[in-house]
């Protein structure tokens, strides 16, 4: 009787384990792949519990099916006009037919090393069709980034959907660089065109200091010359004034005048130096010479 | 548990603590003590399993905090996934779990730069932190980006490592948007308007991927040109500054000289004014005066005339030497020899 309980106990912890290996939990991020004999039967792609035939017919093999990121490495690539540029890319994708996926590559790490290859190819292939100012260009409509990534994704989700049950949402450019080697130039070029602008910027101030100083000394040349005419108009007036007046008084007697005058003058010129001789006939002495009359 | 054997003990109040090691002890005394044990044992491992049960059943009680939002999942399947704040219950593991992501809290995220690396104050290597600008410089460009978790259940569940894609999703925007600047326009105008622009570009890549993320904002920190080349850059902004000196030096000489040649202008005409007014001043006076002189003249004309020449030649002649001759004696030539000059 003990030895049929034991049994029995054994029994249904078999049939417990076995049971459990009938059940499987399928998660929010998950797509699971039920295999039969290692041969893929089934796709579950709706979260939740499953049953399936237990252990060890059938087994179960996880996938993830949010957007994953692959970052592969920067790689160098020669652009149409045969300069070399530094593309950094990054790939967003998931995985859309797991059962392809599982055949084809069977795990994330394969399919990285499929999705590599599919991107440097594809990036190398766009870029020589393109000039390098295609990527970097202060002039938007030479700017055509947008464009060489949407080929390059067409590209990439062509191939890897067919292959591999991949699908590429979409291959981003992260990051443009200059190949390490030809940094020194890029620096010697910048550095030129700093220089070149510095030197701009001070002859501009020269320049503009000249033009100035030039206009300063233009406007006091106008107002000094301007004063001048009004100055000289002002003494004009006066003096104008001054023989208008003179005009009118002395015109009143001008015989009168030239005689007020004429003694103005003598009195003027006639200084300390002067030396005069007379004649005893003259004008003024003609009293000295009455007694002998 | 419930068939349990134990030896039992004199005391059944405290048997239910009894613990594993009792039992698996007593195990060889099982036969002997059955009868005796066997009812308590019964009862206290009935005791055991319902508190068990509870415990279990207990375990689904479960807190969100305020910054928080609760998603539910019934065996890996999204069943409620806006929990709010509060006390909550579910269903107990394995059957239900519960994730809390910190919705309301903004996240930091780096483009250029570690911000581990910014707190220890390691600078970053050149090649994270060197972009491209559209006139092909070399630039280095640090970015801050602060988001919020938009959606609990798609910020979970639908990208993998959401946090990590902003830096890779933020540093593809920047670069385009560097990528079609000119050098000078990033180091000094542009500032505001990149970080606007990567904001709104990532925020439309992230809202593609459905990674539940809101872009709060996005803020260049730092903008530099590359060490190597940084004293040419700086020569360029003293050249900037040379420009507006030796412009200011210029105005000022404008500022001193006009109103210097205004002032001038002002003395010149000033001047002129005063000229014009003595000289009708002195022509006033002088009409007055002989016009004063005439009307005493017309009075007595011939007197007059006589005391006027008078008073002149004396005064004139008080002061000038004077030689007289005699015109009858010597009649003819006149020598001026003995006409000596003054000493």
């Amino acid at each position: 009787m003990d030895k049929r309980k034991y049994y029995g106990a054994a029994a249904i912890v078999l049939v417990v384990l076995v049971g459990l290996t009938a059940v499987f939990v399928v998660d929010e991020t998950q797509v699971a792949i039920v295999t039969q004999f290692g041969r893929p039967t089934r796709v579950v792609d709706q979260a939740g519990l499953h049953w399936k035939i237990p252990q060890p017919v059938q087994a179960v093999r996880f996938f993830d099916k949010r957007l994953l990121v692959y970052d592969p490495k920067p790689t160098e690539f020669l652009t149409n006009d045969k300069k070399n540029v530094v593309a950094d890319a990054f790939v967003t994708w998931r995985i859309a037919d797991a059962k392809k996926f599982l055949e084809t590559v069977n795990d994330r790490a394969g399919a990285e090393v499929r999705m590599a290859d599919i991107v440097a190819s594809e990036l190398g292939a766009a870029l020589g069709k393109y000039p390098l100012s295609a990527l970097i260009s202060t002039n938007p409509e030479e700017m055509k980034v947008d464009e060489i990534m949407e080929s390059v994704t067409a590209g990439c989700r062509r191939t890897a959907s067919a292959s591999f049950g991949i699908d590429i949402a979409e291959v981003r450019m992260k990051r443009l660089a200059f190949p390490e080697q030809n940094k020194q130039s890029v620096f010697d070029r910048m550095r030129a065109e700093r220089e070149r602008i510095a030197k701009r910027y001070r002859s501009e101030g020269e320049e503009e200091a000249i033009k100035i100083r030039a206009e300063a000394d233009k406007a006091r040349q106008e107002i000094l010359a301007a004063a001048y005419e009004d100055a000289e108009r002002i003494k004009g007036e006066g003096d104008a004034e001054a023989m208008k007046i003179y005009a009118r008084a002395f015109g009143a007697d001008p015989e009168f005048y030239e005689f007020v005058r004429t003694l103005e003058s003598y009195r003027k010129f006639m200084d300390e130096k002067a030396t005069v001789i007379l004649s005893s006939d003259s004008d003024l002495l003609k009293l000295f010479n009455r007694k002998g009359e | 548990m419930p068939d349990g054997p134990n030896r039992g003990g004199p005391d059944p109040a405290w048997e239910p603590p009894r613990s594993v090691d009792d039992q698996s002890a007593g195990a060889p005394t099982m036969r002997s003590d059955m009868f005796a044990g066997l009812r308590l044992v019964r009862s206290a491992g009935r005791l055991v399993v319902a508190a068990a049960i509870v415990l279990y059943l207990l375990s689904g009680i479960y807190s969100v905090q305020p910054d928080e939002r609760g998603v539910v999942k019934r065996f890996g399947r999204v069943v409620a996934d806006n929990v709010q704040p509060g006390i909550h219950y579910r269903l107990p593991w394995p059957i239900e779990s519960v994730a809390t992501p910190q919705v309301t809290s903004i996240k930091r995220m780096s483009v250029g730069y570690k911000i581990i690396d910014q707190v220890r104050g390691i600078s970053p290597e050149p090649r994270e932190t060197q972009f491209v600008s559209g006139d092909a410089n070399i630039i280095e460009v640090q970015l801050l980006i602060q988001y919020v978790i938009k959606d609990p259940s798609d910020f979970l569940y639908a990208v993998e490592d959401p946090h990590w894609l902003v830096r890779k999703v933020g540093e593809s925007v920047l670069t385009e948007k560097l990528s079609g600047m000119g050098v000078d326009e990033i180091l000094t105008t542009a500032k505001l308007e990149i970080g606007a622009a990567v904001k709104e570009r990532a925020q439309a890549v992230l809202d593609k991927y459905g990674a539940g993320i809101e872009i709060v904002a996005a803020h260049l920190q730092e903008v530099n040109p590359p060490r190597d080349v940084a004293d040419a850059f700086r020569d360029v902004a003293s050249a900037r500054e040379d420009r507006n000196r030796i412009i200011q030096e210029a105005s000022g000489y404008a500022n001193r000289v006009v109103p210097m040649a205004r002032g001038e202008a002002q003395k010149l005409i000033t001047a002129a004014e005063g000229y014009c007014s003595e000289k009708i001043s002195t022509a006033k006076g002088d009409a007055a005066r002989f016009e004063a002189m005439l009307a005493e003249y017309r009075r007595a004309r011939a007197a007059t005339r006589e005391r006027m020449y008078l008073e002149v030649m004396e005064e004139v002649l008080a002061r000038v030497k004077t030689y007289v001759f005699d015109r009858k004696a010597g009649e003819g030539k006149l020598d001026l020899r003995f006409v000596t000059p003054r000493k």
